[in-house]
């Protein structure tokens, strides 16, 4: 248990039409609010958005770190909160997500991530597991929060 | 009458590349055969959820045309799901009652594999009983 959300990492991410947009081509998801501002409009949006679950899919914006300092499996250590250890390997335990406002392309965000829970599980596929939650706080350049995610990482050794 | 809708989906090896690579996400598990065969124990490349949960969100921000809003996702990983195996995302209405203008929509959500649950979970949906302001 964790008595109070303790932020780990903090990161601001333009959201460019290239990589959102890519996002949807990588999901398959042709939706034209994410492609055409005219359509969008018609969408009743301002202008294009950006996929859902681009936001929550990003947990950095810099363009490192080296490949010597990513763990063994890949991922770069500031993903994820230093509970988790460094040889475990991570999956996706699941995600409450609540969506505010929309994203849109061309608006700069702030991603505030944070530790808030950790506690073991049984699971019927993998033994037993190490859980890690995490909040990442989605805000806009007034502070406005945009997209709240609640992550569940299942952790094992 | 409940309103169902589903959406088949198949993420490729390659679709698993761009995620990660659009991500700037190295994890080994989702392009690197060989790393997650041999030293994570998959049979085949892993899914990220975060793909899985885009399909989710196709199908709901279109369940009653483009102006759907998408106001909640929550939803469990509960078995793994591997590229190339074919799923189906799906969502049921649970509630639908009148808001501000607005219908809001609770559904049963999830992703099934082989008939298998793969995702389970809930969402909420607005949608819009007029033309929308623009936000």
């Amino acid at each position: 248990m964790i008595s109070s959300p303790v932020e780990f990492h903090r990161f601001t991410l333009p959201i460019d039409a290239v990589p959102a947009r890519r996002f949807a081509y990588a999901a398959d998801d042709l939706n034209p609010a994410y492609f055409d501002d005219a359509l969008a409009r018609r969408a009743g949006y301002e202008r294009a958005i950006a996929p859902p679950m681009y936001v929550c899919s990003m947990f950095d914006h810099s363009a490192g770190p080296p490949e010597h300092e990513l763990r063994g499996d890949g991922v770069a250590p500031v993903f994820f909160p230093d509970v988790v250890a460094r040889d475990a390997a991570l999956m996706g335990g699941g995600q409450v997500v609540e969506f505010l406002a929309p994203v849109y392309i061309g608006d700069t965000v702030e991603v505030v991530r944070s530790l808030v829970d950790r506690y073991r599980k049984a699971s019927r596929h993998f033994g037993t597991l190490e859980f890690v939650v995490v909040e990442s706080r989605v805000l806009d350049e007034d502070d406005r929060l945009l997209v709240r995610v609640v992550d569940t990482l299942a952790t094992r050794r | 009458m409940t309103t169902e809708r589903r959406l088949v989906k198949q993420p490729s090896t390659v679709s698993l590349f761009r995620m990660s690579a659009v991500m700037w996400n190295a994890h080994r598990v989702h392009f690197d055969l060989a790393y997650a065969t041999e030293v994570e124990g998959h049979p085949g490349l892993l899914v990220p959820a975060n793909l899985l949960s885009s399909y989710l969100c196709e199908l709901l921000m279109s369940w009653a045309g483009p102006t759907t809003r998408l106001v909640r996702l929550s939803f469990q990983n509960r078995a793994p799901v591997y590229a190339g195996t074919t799923v189906t995302a799906w969502g049921r209405e649970v509630t639908r009652a009148p808001a501000d203008g607005a219908d809001v929509v609770d559904l049963e959500i999830g992703i099934d594999r082989d008939g298998v649950p793969a995702v389970t979970g809930t969402a909420r949906v607005l949608l819009p009983r007029a033309a929308p302001a623009a936000g």
